[in-house]
């Protein structure tokens, strides 16, 4: 295996779960530490955007065919962003509460919100199981006052909702 | 369904008009593998890259009928012209 290279999860052990971290998570090495040991950039799924710096053992994670495309790597490498002393400070991947289908309720009026006719105690239903940074899709079809059924899909910040019983 | 579904619209008057379908594409972002896609989506999100404009990628759009390009500054998206016919193999895959 070699820096750059693409690698997935595929030994789940105590360390990594503490991390937040599930079998079959995707990454990619940033670092070769020593003949045993990686420091892997993985990210999740369940967040797009999210990721967590963890060194791994060579043994628990498998080099997957698909390879990242040549530009993107030589970006990667100029890249002033890409600063490895800040990168490795996030060491865990952020857990989304909600699960698909999970009746939320919106907490906050707000005009993103409203101008959908969605508004404060509004309940809906999450609808796709994972998250945009950090946002969720929110089912909030209902039936209005005449009888008739409207259907509003939107994009909602976790921390605006809360789960339901 | 027709044959001409998804190929022409008729408007109120009468008016025949071609669909034109456009695929959505953003710099980096690889249709397939679904893999390589989500690493992409993910590397780029990290990059700052807008999350909505990369869901985006790959989807076919009627032109008309699509959100307006550039979706903020420094959009890195664009439109690809395709033809009906390629949108139909992916609708109706086994179709002849």
């Amino acid at each position: 295996m070699r820096e750059n290279d693409i690698v997935t999860l595929i030994k789940l052990k105590k360390e990594y779960a503490e991390k937040n971290l599930y079998l079959n998570a995707h990454g990619v090495i940033i670092k070769i530490l020593t003949d045993d040991k990686l420091l892997v950039i993985f990210f999740n799924d369940k967040m797009v955007g999210d990721y967590a710096v963890v060194e791994v053992c060579r043994t628990d994670v498998k080099k997957c065919d698909e390879k990242l495309p040549l530009d993107l790597v030589k970006e990667i490498k100029q890249s002033k962003k890409f600063n490895l002393d800040k990168v490795e400070q996030k060491k865990e991947f952020k857990r989304v509460p909600f699960n698909e289908c999970d009746v939320v309720e919106l907490l906050v009026e707000k005009e993103e919100y409203a101008k959908y006719g969605v508004h404060k105690g509004a309940v809906g239903y999450i609808a796709i199981d994972y998250a945009s940074g950090d946002t969720v899709l929110v089912d909030f079809s209902d039936i209005d006052t005449d009888s008739d059924f409207y259907t509003d899909c939107i994009s909602v910040k976790i921390e605006d909702l809360k789960k339901m019983k | 369904m027709s044959v001409f579904d998804g190929l022409i619209r008729v408007d109120e008057a009468g008016n025949i008009y071609y669909n034109q379908w456009i695929e959505w594409d953003h710099l980096m972002v690889p249709n397939k593998p679904e893999l390589l896609r989500n690493i992409m989506r993910n590397i780029l999100a990290f990059f700052g890259h807008c999350k909505s404009c990369t869901s985006l990628d790959g989807c076919y759009l009627l032109d008309d009928n699509r959100p307006k390009q550039p979706l903020h500054e420094n959009c890195d998206c664009e439109k690809l012209e395709i033809s009906f016919s390629q949108v139909s193999k992916k609708l109706l895959p086994n179709a002849q």
